[in-house]
């Protein structure tokens, strides 16, 4: 079996030994995108959230070698543009604490700027319902995030 | 004490898979028959897996093009057993056929997760409290499934899971999608459940309604109630559904149609909650749902209702 | 423990700020994880008690892959706990579920799981106690030397008890129940030895690197190395991460494979094999005079310390004592024992012992409120410590704005009520709750030799000024606090500091980030330098031909130009010589200060399910001068969240088995974004003139009265009193059924 993902703009080949390991484990071990975290590998925490084709998902759940010819996207590969605002936002309303969830919110936030959403109206607390955070309490990065928008 | 002999625990990391991807039903069906696991969206497999080990060959199902199929018409649904829960939730066209089931699919785990899992794979899953089975309950749905000789069938679901995690699935056997019954008119539908937090949570009772009206917008014509987390399978609460049947919602009726929910509900006591709990609450959900289905039914219903 | 870096040594990670890690730039223990790195896991034990009989590793050993295996028998001599050294390594007697027996380490993931799947362990179960009743009751000790179960008892009694209670005219008592929780950080628990020469270097995660490596340094000197400890970003702790079995199985296999290994556990690995919040019972009462004058308070503590100590002693002491000094008492009388069960060993959590023993007496007080007919902030108001007293066991008070914070949330309270009329109904319920809290900046009787902080400050070559702390970044903002107080004292670019924290080859010493000490002891130590480093700027500003008030950017420009930087290295320290060391009943001013808190809430109470919303949180603490308010906010919030999970949701399951239930974010019910609530935080500012430009400290008070201000707001609402933690929804039903207060129809079967 051939596997080929496009990850962050980057065409890859998947070596056989990661087509039946987790996207989470390639992207960390093989391709060093250590950026995506694991938190929980039961999709109960977000930390390693990375869209493919555009949509987020969490890569503790998927198996590499079911992507083949997707298109991923981790917080190393969000345009600079955007991590700039995020960023300055995360900084500005301090939402960021010990860090670790960051990467996958990060990523919602990038989703959420593209236009992203269920259903119309939904506020930021229900589209980012997959995404915990032990520190902040979410009220600073909520107001980051209203600020992005 | 006499010496025992347990497995240790071992850590819940994901071992190597196996990995298949079937082009067509055909070779997806001859996988089935050698006993390989298949994977759909795989949002509760990786999670076993991790955990036991256990199963290490997989066919994941989201190639084969038949089984992505989404088809509404205006009276019925067919959703493909690779459909995931956001395609259900992002549909216009399928809230306005089918409500409750959108109540369910919209809150099973997170926006994350509903793009990856499956509405089918939700009910091959099988578990007492699945979000969406409730719903295709009071939405008659009944499960396609194809054999390895390629004979198909067609199972309501209701008959199709059989406790918690086992289904009607014989070896070999494929589903191949749902397909359930689309409202009429005057009819409404509604799923709630209850959860300890706000999100990421497994239900710990819930309830799915589905109402008619006769042409009068009051007398309740039909009436399908459905109840989840509260009984080794999903649970048709009927003798509840009739006693609605044929009177206008009024607030005692309302009301002794919960306590008749509550009885014939068949609760166990776990780590999530008491079996009186889960009663209580299944009573409570009975009340607010039977309330939105009408209101979905008859906008506005209970100022019709009155006096 | 500073010495010369190595050649072969990676670099110390600088630690990332604000900006870094909202691009995903931190590097947490698991990011740093070379490919090809040797992987360690463990075989746990299944039961909850029980003696292993006999192991066997033969199988695994012949496994393609698999490298070597630890047993029991290579750490016999090797007990950790900082506290009570109780817990072995691996061990011989699993004393609760997830007890390391066996440890393995292979080339890569997938040998390591057969590997330990290949293990043959055989054990003889023995009678288990998941309870302290159960345990106390067990006719066999879980340790040897605790025949009775009881690993520590304390005792305190201050003030003339006989004479105290002839003056009390009422009496409010009750028994209060708390439960285990887990810290549920994000970072799961990871370790990476690095093996050089004759040294090792445990890269990990930690509040106190060098506490680690003094504790481990010694174990692994008696292997013939030497040790380094390197802390890296970490992904919370909240008072979990501290000495742990699995960093010397990963020491062990590093110094006898010659190689680099790493362990990461699973998130349920970690979750079983972690640590929780001490669970308590609480048996209190309290008695004031008619007019308000509270007396006496009697506190009895039944505290759960699990299977092996950690720092259960000074939780249980805290929480028989520290909330005392928040109010004037004539007479305290508090006895705990800390009992050995079959649990998951427990551990501080944020709030030391005090949200347990707030969740307790902060319900009384309003008890005692309600039968004296006076209000609840007015009852507080009027018996508030105050600056200048001396509490009872021995808390010297410096600042203390408490009454500030009562008076912020009754206002509060007062504008809320007026504005938002609640529509109370058959079913929904609303109520207002308060509660109060104090705090100690570090403890002076955590390490007794000292409790000091020190940090220095370095020019590189290039004109970077290093920042180097034995202080660690957990979270808290310690990298943005200590670059911001050299960067305004020396009037620097901050893009032109780097922090090194937490590497113990390179920086001086810190006792570490616990007990909200950081800011303070950190934040002192910072001061200290940069005045150090000021008039070593001058002196050389002199030397080289620049006037002596030359601005330090220039002075280090000139020295850049004049290959002088390596003269520009001060240390500065700070060591409080006010505080004493605490004698065996706690008694002692353990603090340089103290800090104080009330909290107000309202909440809505659905009587058909038991499930308490908070509609609106009010949080005002006196931290003295706030240094960077958005940072305050965050852990006030953060702290309020946690609490709330505290109050309503966290819990640790036990079966009948010992085996943990919920081993996993879904059933733990860490709040999530939709769980968000409104909280105001407000700062009621003092000036505490030991603190760093006035400052004390903020991490952990904000946790404290989360519950008992939740539970007095369900009592306001529904008039059912709180006993219990977590109030699920399930257990105010079952509160309110007994009450009588349920919605009609709504009745339990």
């Amino acid at each position: 079996m051939q596997v080929t993902l496009r990850v962050n703009g980057k065409l890859s080949e998947v070596p056989p030994s990661f087509i039946g390991r987790r996207l989470l484990d390639y992207l960390r071990a093989e391709l060093g995108l250590t950026g995506v975290k694991e938190g929980c590998g039961e999709g109960d925490c977000g930390a390693c959230t990375v869209l493919v084709e555009g949509q987020p998902m969490c890569s503790c759940l998927l198996l590499t070698g079911v992507l083949d010819g997707r298109e991923i996207t981790t917080i190393e590969g969000l345009p600079e543009t955007f991590l700039a605002q995020f960023s300055a936002a995360c900084a500005e309303y301090g939402a960021v604490q010990c860090g670790y969830c960051t990467p996958g919110i990060a990523v919602m936030a990038a989703w959420l700027q593209a236009g992203g959403s269920e259903v119309s109206a939904q506020p930021i607390t229900k589209l980012l319902e997959g995404n915990l955070c032990r520190c902040t309490g979410y009220q600073q990065i909520i107001e980051a995030l209203s600020a992005l928008q | 004490m006499p010496p025992a002999k347990s497995p240790a625990l071992r850590p819940s990391h994901l071992p190597p898979v196996e990995l298949y991807r079937p082009a067509d039903l055909g070779e997806l069906l001859a996988h089935a028959a050698d006993g390989v696991h298949l994977l759909a969206g795989g949002t509760d497999l990786v999670v076993w897996a991790s955990q036991c080990g256990e199963p290490r060959r997989l066919a994941w199902i989201g190639s084969i093009d038949q089984l992505q199929t989404l088809d509404i018409t205006s009276d019925r649904a067919h959703i493909g057993a690779a459909v995931t829960l956001s395609r259900i939730v992002r549909s216009g066209q399928f809230r306005s056929l089918a409500p409750a089931v959108v109540d369910g699919a919209a809150v099973v785990g997170s926006v994350q997760l509903r793009n990856q899992a499956t509405l089918v794979g939700n009910v091959c899953t099988a578990s007492p409290g699945g979000d969406t089975i409730p719903a295709l309950h009071v939405h008659d749905a009944a499960l396609d499934i194809v054999s390895a000789a390629g004979d198909r069938r067609s199972v309501k679901i209701s008959d199709f899971v059989h406790g918690p995690g086992q289904t009607g699935l014989n070896t070999g056997e494929v589903v191949t999608g749902v397909t359930l019954r689309g409202l009429g008119q005057r009819e409404g539908s509604a799923f709630s459940r209850f959860t300890q937090r706000n999100a990421l949570d497994l239900a710990i009772a819930s309830v799915a309604a589905c109402l008619s009206f006769e042409s009068d917008g009051r007398t309740v014509a039909r009436a399908h109630l459905s109840m989840g987390a509260v009984g080794p399978t999903v649970l048709d609460a009927d003798e509840a559904a009739r006693s609605l049947v044929g009177h206008p919602l009024e607030p005692a009726r309302l009301r002794n149609c919960a306590d008749l929910t509550a009885e014939c509900c068949r609760p166990i006591t776990d780590h999530r909650a008491s079996a009186d709990y889960r009663r209580q609450l299944v009573r409570t959900l009975t009340m607010d749902v039977v309330d939105a289905a009408a209101e979905r039914a008859i906008p506005g219903w209970l100022a019709v209702e009155a006096p | 423990m500073t010495g010369e870096q190595p050649a072969t040594s990676s670099p110390a990670p600088a630690a990332a700020g604000v900006p870094d890690r909202a691009r995903g730039l931190a590097r947490y223990t698991a990011d740093l994880i070379p490919p090809g790195t040797v992987l360690v896991g463990l075989a746990r034990s299944p039961y909850a008690h029980a003696r292993v009989s006999s192991i066997d590793i033969q199988a695994a050993l012949k496994i393609p892959g698999v490298l070597a295996a630890l047993t029991p028998a290579d750490f016999d001599d090797i007990a950790l706990g900082h506290q009570g050294a109780d817990e072995p390594v691996l061990t011989r007697v699993a004393r609760y579920v997830g007890d390391g027996i066996v440890a393995v380490a292979a080339s890569d993931q997938d040998a390591l799981l057969r590997g330990i799947e290949a293990l043959h362990i055989d054990y003889e179960i023995l009678p288990h106690a998941c309870s302290v009743d159960d345990a106390l009751a067990l006719d066999q000790p879980l340790h040897p030397a605790f025949l009775d179960n009881v690993a520590r008892r304390f005792s305190a009694e201050r003030g003339d008890w006989e004479a105290a209670q002839k003056r009390v005219s009422t009496w409010v008592e009750g028994t209060f129940q708390t439960q285990a929780v887990p810290h549920a950080y994000l970072e799961p628990r990871a370790t990476l030895v690095r093996v050089y020469d004759d040294r090792l270097e445990l890269v990990t995660g930690t509040h106190f690197p060098s506490v680690l490596a003094e504790t481990y340094g010694e174990i692994v000197a008696g292997w013939g190395a030497r040790l380094e400890v390197v802390t890296p970003d970490i992904g919370g702790s909240f008072g979990a991460k501290w000495e742990h079995p699995t960093h010397l199985v990963c020491l062990a296999f590093a110094h006898r494979l010659r190689r680099d290994v790493a362990m990461v556990l699973p998130r349920r690995d970690d979750m079983i094999s972690g640590r929780t919040r001490v669970a308590m019972r609480i048996q209190m009462r309290i008695g004031a005079t008619d007019d308000g004058e509270l007396i006496a308070k009697e506190t009895m503590i039944w505290a759960d310390n699990g299977a092996y100590t950690g720092h259960g002693p000074s939780v249980t002491l805290a929480a028989a004592i520290r909330m005392d000094n928040l109010y004037r008492f004539s007479a305290l009388n508090a006895q705990a024992q800390l009992i050995y069960t079959n649990n998951v060993p427990s551990e501080c959590f944020r709030g030391f012992g005090s949200p347990q023993s707030a969740f307790a007496q902060e319900q009384l007080i309003d008890e005692l409120a309600e039968q004296l007919r006076i209000d609840p902030i007015e009852l507080r108001r009027r018996n508030a410590v105050q600056p200048g007293d001396t509490t009872l066991h021995g808390w010297q008070v410096g600042s203390c704005g408490f009454n500030d914070c009562l008076d912020a949330i009754k206002d509060r309270i007062q504008t809320h009520r007026r504005e938002n009329p609640m529509a109370t109904s058959d079913r929904y319920r609303f109520g207002y709750g308060i509660a109060g809290a104090t705090h100690a900046i570090s403890n002076r009787g955590y390490d007794h030799r000292f409790d000091r902080d020190m940090m220095s400050l370095a020019v590189e070559p290039n004109g970077v000024l290093r920042i180097e702390s034995g202080e660690v970044e957990i979270g808290c903002g310690t990298v943005d606090l200590f670059a911001g107080i050299v960067a305004d004292h020396l009037e620097l670019d901050r893009e032109r500091i780097r922090l090194v924290l937490g590497d113990t080859a390179t920086v001086p010493h810190g006792l570490g980030c616990f007990a909200s000490r950081t800011a303070f002891f950190g934040g002192r130590a910072a001061l200290d330098a940069s005045r150090r480093f000021a008039q070593l700027c001058g002196r050389l500003a002199i030397d080289i031909g620049l006037p002596a008030d030359t601005a330090i950017a220039s002075v280090i420009e000139a020295a850049v130009t004049a290959n002088r930087t390596m003269e520009l290295r001060v240390t500065g320290s700070y060591e409080p010589d006010h505080v004493t060391v605490p004698d065996e009943s706690g008694y002692g001013n353990i603090s340089p200060a103290y800090t104080y808190a009330t909290h107000g809430c309202c909440v809505r109470v659905d009587t058909a399910t038991g499930l308490t919303t908070v509609v609106c949180y009010w949080a005002a603490h006196d931290t003295g001068q706030v240094l960077n308010p958005q940072r305050a906010r965050g852990q006030v919030v953060g702290g309020v969240v946690q609490g709330l999970g505290f109050a309503l949701a966290e819990t640790t399951l036990v079966d009948d088995r010992g085996h943990m239930q919920n081993p996993g974010y879904l059933d733990d019910r860490v709040a999530t974004f939709a769980d968000a609530v409104p909280i105001e935080c407000i700062f009621t500012p003092t000036f505490e003139k030991e603190g760093p430009r006035g400052a004390k400290t903020i991490a952990e008070p904000p946790i404290i009265p989360v519950a008992a201000c939740v539970a007095n707001a369900i009592y306001d609402a529904t008039g059912a009193r709180q006993w219990r933690l977590p109030m699920t929804p399930e257990w105010v039903w079952r509160s309110l059924c007994a009450k009588g207060v349920l919605a009609p129809d709504r009745t339990a079967d």
